[in-house]
């Protein structure tokens, strides 16, 4: 069909998808044309940024209507209905898969007995400190071959994985919520900013306000290795969170999505990178990779918004440089070499950043 | 935020979600029910201001997604799946209750509505104002595929499929609704180098 453009009307615009995808800033093949469209049709301007506008509005969240309430009483409701009686165990797997984690490994060599540590109950009776007096302590031991789910009394659930051992108050004090855990567990947290969730973990605490995450602590092991893969979450060690709570300044990291800490134990120090295999992020948008003579910038910054991480490059580098590409499940790691290979670069992770340069021909 | 997705794709974290969730795993249902959950209701108040009949329909249609997850098959897009369910849910409970009908050209204003005094607050920047009252004067449909196309960010084909309507109504709703907004909004007052002369 044959439209004449000089005598496009506002709805025109709007309505038309190629319009749609620029005014909103997603790459398309008719990109260039809206570019140098007021140039040919100057006498269009009003109406075009009206239209534009539009778009931008139509497609606007209003964060006033962000339905907190409705979306509590509603999961609540369900939670209940979903809600199993007893414990279940359930493969392990799955939640590798799931947005809303964050691991905390603690690199173990060797077997790990489930005989009774000394060293364990020394810091238990430090968390101890931490409950109320008539809290009764319940240790949860799974020496069973699958996971083993444990309620606490917040509504929290944790998933425990075999060999692994948690102890926790059988209800919380009210300004803090503290368990104890070796071995390795997922935690399903319930939000609660009044009351902040910590997992000692060997000299580790990791603190939470609500969220999901998997921490993984044999005694064993030279380094402890907190994985987010979405929320937000701190990881402190022991003595200095202890420290903070009359200092309050901790020495330790704050994480985000696909982001990583390494803590070696015997030197007490944190290093931050990003994850084996960093993966999209679950929001609302569904992230497609299919760049057409994308603009480089447009295409590093597809990236950092699917995996929320962030992309550092020298302006010049990307300076008129496009790239026609399309990825379907590739890696983030992968496409990042194809794309680097395409265009002559290299990429390096430092400090949980990715650096892309010019590639060394050397 | 803003919803830039222009058509509904098979994803891989899609596939793997819903997966996850028909093997029984309630966190992967959180995080369906999490990411859904506003793009529903803001698409349940395009057909109806009743809140609480949105929030009814919504928790039915979240309870008997879990209760009957095995017999579900892999949708194309869990989105597009939910928004379907979640239209059939409120059409139904509409045509019981019978009190607002579906076909109606124009959207009774609601004094104490939430929206409404929503559409009160400060917080609400002008364009947007404008924008709420204009489509609450659309008739209904145009106002939901208004709403399908631009906010949830659907084609126009996936339109006419949820709406069951074919192809060229689909159309014909979107653009007569755009034609209405530019003559109830006066759309030029929206660009702002002349925002100060009108």
């Amino acid at each position: 069909m044959q439209r004449d453009f000089s005598k496009f009307e506002i709805e025109d615009f709007v309505f038309d998808e190629s319009f749609q995808k620029w005014a909103s800033g997603i790459p398309s093949p008719e990109h260039r044309f809206w570019e140098r469209y007021l140039h040919i049709y100057p006498h269009q301007t009003d109406k075009l940024l009206a239209a534009r506008e539009l778009v931008k509005q139509l497609k606007a969240d209003d964060p006033a209507l962000s339905f907190h309430a409705m979306r509590r009483e509603v999961w609540s409701t369900l939670q209940e209905h979903i809600e199993p009686s007893g414990k279940v165990v359930r493969p392990i797997f799955t939640f590798w898969n799931i947005a809303a984690s964050v691991v905390l490994v603690i690199l173990g060599l060797g077997a790990w007995y489930l005989s009774s540590q000394p060293q364990l109950h020394q810091q238990m009776e430090q968390v101890i400190t931490f409950q109320p007096a008539e809290s009764e302590l319940i240790e949860e031991v799974n020496r069973t071959n699958s996971t083993l789910l444990v309620h606490l009394s917040d509504g929290s659930v944790v998933e425990l994985a075999k060999n692994s051992r948690l102890k926790y108050p059988k209800s919380f004090a009210n300004n803090q919520r503290v368990v104890q855990l070796e071995g390795e567990a997922f935690f399903e947290v319930q939000k609660n900013p009044e009351s902040p969730f910590l997992i000692y973990a060997n000299e580790t605490v990791t603190k939470v306000l609500g969220t999901s995450f998997r921490i993984v602590a044999f005694q064993d092991a030279s380094k402890v290795i907190v994985s987010v893969a979405t929320g937000k979450v701190s990881v402190f060690s022991k003595e200095g969170y202890h420290r903070s709570a009359q200092h309050q300044n901790a020495a330790g990291v704050v994480l985000t999505a696909n982001q990583r800490a390494e803590f070696t134990r015997d030197q007490q120090q944190f290093n931050k990178t990003l994850v084996e295999n960093p993966d999209i992020i679950i929001t609302q948008e569904n992230p497609t990779f299919n760049f057409d003579n994308t603009p480089l910038k447009l295409v590093f910054e597809a990236l950092e918004k699917a995996y929320g991480v962030e992309i550092l490059y020298d302006a010049e580098l990307v300076l008129n440089r496009s790239l026609k590409v399309h990825f379907g499940e590739e890696s983030l790691y992968e496409k990042l070499t194809v794309i680097c290979n395409t265009m002559g670069m290299q990429y390096q992770i430092v400090d949980a950043k990715i650096i892309i340069e010019r590639k060394n021909l050397n | 935020m803003e919803n830039e997705s222009t058509t509904l794709q098979k994803r891989p974290n899609d596939l793997i979600l819903w997966e996850s969730f028909r093997r029984g795993d309630r966190v992967a249902f959180e995080n369906i029910y999490q990411a859904h959950f506003g793009s529903l209701v803001r698409y349940g108040l395009k057909i109806s201001q009743d809140q609480d009949l949105i929030q009814d329909c919504i928790q039915d249609l979240f309870i008997e997604l879990w209760d009957s997850r095995q017999q579900l098959t892999i949708p194309n897009s869990i989105r597009f799946y939910l928004l379907k369910s979640l239209r059939y849910k409120i059409i139904r409970q509409l045509q019981n209750s019978n009190t607002e009908s579906l076909e109606n050209g124009y959207a009774a204003v609601i004094e104490d509505s939430v929206e409404h005094n929503i559409l009160l607050q400060e917080t609400r920047s002008g364009y947007l104002r404008q924008l709420g009252l204009a489509m609450d004067q659309l008739p209904k449909r145009q106002r939901e595929a208004l709403h399908l196309r631009y906010f949830q960010g659907l084609s126009n084909e996936d339109v006419a499929r949820l709406m069951g309507v074919n192809y060229q109504s689909a159309c014909k709703f979107i653009y007569t609704a755009l034609k209405s907004l530019r003559n109830i909004m006066r759309l030029s007052s929206l660009i702002p180098t002349l925002w100060f002369f009108i």
